[in-house]
């Protein structure tokens, strides 16, 4: 199809499913007339009127359970929060309704929501518009969680999404909104399926969402000074794709995980938890992680804060070297 | 301030008819029948809570006259996401005795799987949704059901029933807002004791809704009034807040005996028609519990279903866990 920007692949998405799905309802605040604050929802109001495309109150906690109520009668609403910072006062719907409706019904009732959520820092958005909170949401039994790193792969996670019959938080790294092209076709990617970016042999980089082109920056770096890295975008946090991860570290032997939340209690921890249960033979070294710091996200020094190429690279060339 | 407490219930029959009662005769046959059973099943269920078989339990009463009343009002297609008190509702919206009994105890059967406090359980399709154990959640729901239907064209409505403490919280407001912007057919109905300051009539005008006032303790008077509501929701002219008030000098009085005058005025009811039904209740009650005895406690096969559609890698895993330890404690024994 076409060269497009994550926020225009993840619009074409929605306005293809919208045609092959009436009952896609997109909803939030300000996604109608203004078309998001990040532009993503841009025409979606002109092209399917107000019926599918409802502009809410400034109320996270009504938009998500709004979204409940609308998912449980039988519809597939989309709900954008304009920044995953937003989300707490909406966190009571998520955790206590959203996540639990399927369970404590046995099935009478689900809830196919999907969240879409601009998250991660690097457009000088201060503490409360960069964070990313995903270890949160992977620790709610239920919940979806992915996370792509260009538009193609999410075109493809959100038509997964939209045609799942759960809960999915879609977490939008927002400073790739705009960063970089990529083709997008009418490809369904699976949930809960990785992708090799590259390919080495010496150490894994693991990565997602917003620190994959750091990722890929600082395997290109390694390789310069002779080490090969495998570079695997998880895209999808829950359910982890096991197998790729497993794959690739026992080719490897060597762990490098990546993410920009606080360290403390993160993904990369779970990461490294799982691959000390189940990959202890195999490794040659340390797993390393390379996160943001146990602090909020500073306005002045995000680059600080942010895992970039140099860290990654440190990183790789210990684990490399042990 | 000086809202007239909306009541039709009274000591002389023909005052209440002239009071305009809106259910038809099979409806408040219903409706008589609903309270008579919640009273049957009530007294069991606290019988079995002070034998220790139930460690939680919550009483119908009072709430049995506004949650019947309330529930016997709506249509089929309609949908009730009720508070932990509302057994009535859930017998008035076709529940079975022995599914509540099952949930009640934990046994095999049970619809949710044995997963939920005693009193949370549901019926699908709307009927009785699910309660949570998060106080005012199912405000936002029942506006948000209520938004699908319109955008679906489907004239139907949805009500939720709550207490005072989730007028605290903020689903109430969120709840409230969103279905008055949008106009949905939804309906609130919070029971209060009618010591809410300000009272909560004032603070629905507050929100730009309609609102009621209503004895509680009068099945006829709530059912009339979520009637209307539902007339007024359908007809396109946006939801209603009903604050019913519970308590006063009827408290102790059964529900069902509060309204027995009147269904044996309209000859839907009689001495004879009360003893056959309440022995068919009591046997029933009996029959379901024993169902419950041979079923035996629910299954932990289903502990880790339903989390999502279908299990991910990490329950298959835990499930065959959860097997092992199964098989091993089998072994021991």
């Amino acid at each position: 199809m076409s060269e497009l920007t994550m926020a225009e692949a993840v619009n074409q998405a929605l306005r293809d499913e919208m045609h092959r799905d009436d009952r896609i309802i997109v909803l939030g605040e300000e996604v109608g007339a203004l078309g998001g604050l990040f532009g993503v929802t841009e025409g979606l109001l002109q092209e399917f009127g107000d019926r599918r495309v409802i502009d809410t109150l400034a109320a996270e906690g009504g938009l998500v359970g709004t979204a409940v109520g609308l998912a449980l009668y039988g519809l597939r609403p989309v709900a954008e929060i304009q920044f995953v910072d937003f989300v707490w006062s909406g966190f009571e719907q998520l955790v206590s309704e959203m996540a639990k409706l399927r369970y404590r019904s046995a099935g009478q009732y689900s809830c196919p929501v999907v969240l879409r959520v601009p998250y991660g820092a690097g457009v000088g958005g201060g503490m409360y518009q960069s964070q990313s909170p995903e270890a949160h949401f992977c620790h709610i039994p239920g919940i979806t969680v992915v996370a792509p790193a260009d538009g193609a792969d999410a075109a493809g996670l959100l038509r997964s999404a939209l045609r799942g019959e759960d809960p999915v938080v879609f977490l939008e790294p927002k400073r790739l909104y705009r960063e970089g092209r990529t083709h997008v076709s009418d490809e369904v990617v699976p949930l809960g399926s990785a992708r090799l970016r590259r390919e080495g042999t010496d150490v894994t980089l693991v990565a997602y969402g917003s620190t994959v082109p750091a990722a890929l920056e600082a395997a290109e770096l390694a390789a310069a000074r002779g080490i090969q890295a495998d570079v695997l975008d998880l895209r999808t946090l829950v359910p982890l794709d096991i197998a790729a991860l497993l794959r690739s570290i026992s080719k490897t032997g060597r762990a490098v995980l990546v993410s920009e939340a606080p360290r403390t209690g993160g993904y990369a921890g779970e990461l490294a938890a799982t691959l000390a249960e189940r990959a202890m033979l195999h490794l040659e070294a340390p797993v390393e992680r390379v996160t943001g710091f146990d602090t909020p996200v500073p306005y002045a020094h995000e680059d600080k804060y942010l895992p970039d190429a140099d860290r990654i690279t440190a990183a790789i060339e210990r684990v490399a070297n042990f | 301030m000086g809202r007239q407490l909306l009541s039709l219930l009274s000591a002389d029959p023909e005052s209440t008819e002239a009071a305009n009662v809106l259910l038809d005769d099979e409806r408040l046959s219903a409706l008589y029948e609903t309270l008579t059973l919640t009273r049957i099943l009530d007294d069991t269920c606290v019988r079995l809570h002070q034998d220790g078989r139930v460690g939680f339990f919550v009483p119908s009463l009072p709430a049995a006259a506004s949650s019947a009343g309330a529930a016997i009002a709506l249509h089929d297609g309609d949908w009730l996401f009720p508070s932990f008190r509302d057994a009535a509702a859930y017998l008035a919206r076709g529940g079975r005795i022995d599914d509540f009994l099952a949930q009640l105890l934990g046994a095999d059967g049970d619809l949710v799987k044995g997963r939920q406090l005693p009193g949370h359980g549901s019926l699908p399709g709307g009927r009785f949704v699910a309660p949570s154990g998060v106080a005012g959640t199912q405000i936002q729901h029942a506006a948000g059901v209520a938004l699908a239907m319109q955008l679906r064209g489907d004239a139907q409505v949805a009500l939720a029933i709550f207490g005072p403490s989730a007028v605290a919280q903020g689903a109430f407001h969120t709840g409230l807002n969103t279905a008055v912007r949008h106009q949905v057919p939804a309906i609130f109905l919070c029971r209060t004791l009618g010591t809410e300051h300000p009272p909560l009539a004032e603070r629905g005008s507050g929100y730009g809704l309609a609102t009621e006032l209503v004895d509680g303790m009068d099945c006829l008077a709530v059912a009339n009034t979520v009637a209307t509501a539902r007339a007024r929701a359908i007809d396109g002219d946006g939801p209603t807040l009903i604050e019913a008030v519970v308590g006063g000098a009827e408290l102790e009085q059964d529900a069902a005996g509060r309204l027995r005058g009147f269904v044996e005025h309209r000859g839907l009811w009689d001495a004879e028609r009360e003893e056959a039904f309440v022995r068919r209740c009591q046997d029933r009650v009996l029959d379901a519990l024993e169902a419950v005895d041979n079923a035996g406690p629910v299954s932990a096969g289903g502990v880790l279903q339903d989390v999502w559609a279908d299990q991910p890698w990490m329950l298959q895993e835990q499930t065959a866990r959860l097997q092992e330890q199964r098989l091993k404690d089998d072994g021991d024994v």
